[in-house]
């Protein structure tokens, strides 16, 4: 024992643990590389590049994404493309991390706030320069789809799929209507609404039974979406013009919050019994209401027509959007592009060079090619913010009712939003669940929210100066 | 001659020493060095970059940050309408379910020590949970907890109780929680009864001489002898009940009307919801402090109750 510590000299010893040091130090130093394929070693210098492509595409559409991924493949040889789908329960943690190692993906799904936020600190690249290079026209999108990317007059990703079309549906299942020996139309109105939800609700000792409709979600997310969906739909608004001034407390908001919660108290009983109704892992299952003849009335997003293909392709129903607030002259059937998951594609500023052509290259063939994004969502049935891919009559194979869905997308509004948005809404659905409980009047709820809101409002506009 | 010798004998024996004094100095930290490099990289630099940006307004998305002074801890403790919200739940969380999981942990100890069969396979039930995944374990207690089909108001019902709205009822859902963290309890329950099996069986055939009974037994001899043990589960439980996050993330998201809303859920909203992570970096500076005090009375009255011998 004694010899061997002795052969070590504390010489040795230092250029040792010196050269652990520098070995760990260099490690650290070399930059993060995919792995290159086999047999492509020999030769780097047309070693393809890859693209790593963080999305939330997962389950059925995965296939559908690898076969894009295929074919860009294959138009592109000098061009890899890894499918990374992301847990949807931890993509915000997930895209913060990569976005702050430095070493982020080179494309990123996100949301528009999120899109906006990043493009407000400088830490994605505009897309302009290349779509000014290849001549995409950008007429081919709906206006208000790829308006929803424009920050500061700079565009910094193009839609996939169409941030509209998220709030402005209401899905009516005719099999139950019919088995109650009704005819009824689709409601217009909030007055229509109600009599039709109450006569289908059953309310027992544990609930609900049955739903004929509820306006508010499950959860504060989904309770901020529902408020603003139904404000829209009473003339308000979340914002004043310039985004200076919240104004979801005006009076329309007001009353719009004092309709939901008479709406959920009266016909569904309180808040509570439509928590519990609909409690459940959250994502689109078969086991959900709508697809067990055990909810009339549905506000969907468009991705319903892809789930109601796979839970229910028997389903008898009907469509149109969502209805409005009569007694107020001025409202109008109106749905919100672009407040809430509007999906585009970033690429990181740390990624330059060929790999910034590459990657726009992809953002591309997933947003604007119609064998790309165009295709992805046909195959789901739902709409796509290309004008060209919507006019396919194929559609109408799938869906009876697509003059409905595009007739939806034309009543969306698009809404501008800041960076700050995320907090905002959290604010508004704060707001909405202590009315819903009886915590505080709508009137309160929302002058309370207002004070909360306006000063993120104001602290981002004082940053910003 | 003699002289110069010696003096050469010293020498010899001096650089002797040093070589082996040095090396063992150092070795130990060539053994170490590999976690003391993670440590360092991994908890340390984290910990004071935390400390740091707790001052400043990083966003940690480009965007070049400000010092903002104690602006972040002021508005934690004066503007944040969730902060003492989330505050409160916590302690009710903890308060709640760091007792309950020890009393059941230790129960189940005693009866898996009680030598009835099959002390294994419990053992391996028990101990299974800690190592489901939490998205798996949440949709369970979903189901569970179901107000019309839920497992638990089927039991009420035969109770002759009314049912429970275990998630919809802001007065329940943080129960829920309580009782859905008991899930995990497992890892306790093998230290407690790793501990129950180290003590000696001669103190109770002692005891039983002088005509013990199990009541005696149990706070006389096992409950003393497992204080150390006690301590472990308790520091361990207690820190892991201020980070509880995932249950509350996964199957309430802080609702129904913020009644689930733990410290962690706040803090993970601001930093990664929100991108404020010089506030969420303030809250976890806040949060560190008060695990870190709580622990150190945990610690000094340790030597009032706890026995080591």
């Amino acid at each position: 024992m004694s010899d061997e510590v002795r052969s070590l000299s504390r010489r040795s010893m230092l250029k040792l643990m010196g050269g652990v040091a520098a070995a760990s130090a260099l490690a650290a130093c070399v930059p993060a590389v995919a792995p290159a394929p086999a047999g492509e070693a020999a030769a780097p210098a047309q070693a393809p590049i890859t693209i790593r492509f963080w999305n939330v595409w997962g389950a059925a559409r995965e296939e559908l994404m690898n076969q894009i991924i295929a074919r860009f493949e294959e138009e592109n040889p000098g061009i890899k493309v890894q499918n990374l789908v992301q847990p949807f329960e931890r993509r915000e943690e997930n895209l913060f991390t990569a976005l702050a190692s430095g070493d982020p993906p080179e494309v990123l799904m996100a949301t528009r706030a999120e899109i906006l936020r990043f493009a407000n600190d400088g830490l994605i690249a505009p897309i302009d320069e290349y779509v000014a290079a290849n001549g995409l026209d950008l007429t081919r999108f709906y206006d208000s789809e790829i308006g929803n990317f424009y920050w500061k007059d700079r565009l910094y990703s193009m839609p996939m799929p169409t941030g509209g079309g998220v709030t402005s549906l209401t899905l009516v299942n005719l099999d139950m209507l019919h088995a109650a020996g009704r005819e009824d139309s689709v409601p217009a109105t909030w007055t229509e609404l109600e009599t039709l939800a109450k006569d289908f609700t059953e309310i027992d000792d544990k609930g609900i039974v049955k739903i004929g409709a509820s306006v508010v979600g499950a959860t504060v997310g989904a309770m901020a979406t529902d408020f603003f969906a139904w404000l829209y739909c009473n003339n308000g608004r979340i914002y004043n013009d310039d985004l200076t001034q919240v104004a979801f407390a005006e009076e329309q908001g007001v009353e719009t919050l004092e309709w939901m919660v008479r709406f959920t108290n009266e016909i569904n009983g309180g808040v509570q019994n439509v928590l519990d109704f609909f409690a459940g892992p959250g994502e689109a299952t078969e086991a959900q209401p709508w697809y067990n003849d055990r909810q009339l009335i549905n506000f969907p997003n468009v991705s319903i027509f892809f789930h109601m293909q796979t839970y229910r392709p028997d389903m008898q129903w009907d469509m149109g959007l969502r209805p409005y607030n009569s007694d107020n002259p001025a409202a109008k059937s109106q749905g919100l592009s672009g407040e809430t998951f509007a999906w585009g594609y970033v690429v990181p500023n740390v990624v330059t060079g060929e790999r910034r052509n590459a990657a726009f290259k992809w953002v591309q063939k997933i947003t604007y090619d119609e064998d790309g994004g165009g295709w992805f969502v046909k195959q789901q049935g739902r709409p796509s913010p290309l004008k060209a891919v919507n006019e396919d009559p194929s559609y109408y194979e799938t869906n009876p009712h697509w003059d409905k869905v595009l007739k939806s997308l034309e009543s969306d509004v698009s809404v501008q939003i800041l960076p700050v948005h995320a907090q905002v809404r959290d604010v508004v659905g704060q707001a909405v669940q202590a009315a819903l409980f009886g915590d505080a009047s709508p009137a309160e709820a929302l002058a309370q929210a207002t004070q909360q809101a306006q000063s993120i409002v104001d602290g981002y506009w004082s940053q910003s100066g | 001659m003699t002289g110069q010798s010696t003096k050469l004998e010293r020498v010899v024996t001096t650089r002797s020493t040093r070589r082996l004094k040095a090396p063992r100095w150092l070795i130990g930290y060539v053994f170490i060095a590999p976690w003391l490099v993670a440590f360092v990289a991994f908890e340390a630099y984290p910990i004071l970059s935390g400390f740091y940006h707790s001052f400043t307004d990083w966003t940690a998305t480009g965007r070049a940050e400000r010092f903002v002074g104690f602006d972040n801890y002021i508005e934690a403790f004066t503007r944040d309408p969730l902060f003492w919200k989330a505050v409160s739940n916590t302690i009710y969380y903890i308060g709640v379910s760091v007792p309950l999981g020890i009393v059941v942990a230790f129960a189940l100890a005693l009866m898996l020590n009680s030598g009835i069969h099959g002390t294994t396979l419990y053992r391996t039930i028990y101990y299974l949970p800690s190592v489901v995944p939490a998205v798996a374990a949440v949709i369970v207690w979903i189901f569970i907890f179901e107000t019309r089909r839920g497992i638990l108001n089927w039991g009420l019902e035969l109770l002759g109780l009314p049912a429970i709205r275990w998630l919809s009822d802001p007065a329940w859902a943080m129960p829920a929680l309580i009782i859905m963290s008991l899930w995990s309890i497992g890892a306790s329950v093998i230290i407690f009864l790793a501990g129950l099996q180290g003590i000696p069986q001669e103190l109770y055939e002692a005891a039983e001489v002088d005509g013990a009974n199990s009541w005696h037994n149990l706070w006389r001899i096992t409950v003393p002898l497992m204080t150390p043990t006690i301590f472990f589960n308790l520091i361990m439980s207690l820190v892991a009940a201020f980070q509880a996050f995932n249950n509350a993330f996964i199957m309430t998201n802080g609702g129904p009307n913020n009644a689930t809303l733990l410290y962690m859920l706040h803090l993970y909203n601001h930093a990664f919801r929100y991108f404020r992570m010089g506030y969420a970096s303030a809250l976890a500076v806040v949060l560190f402090l008060v695990v870190f005090g709580l622990t150190y009375f945990v610690y000094r009255s340790s030597r009032r109750w706890v026995y080591y011998s």
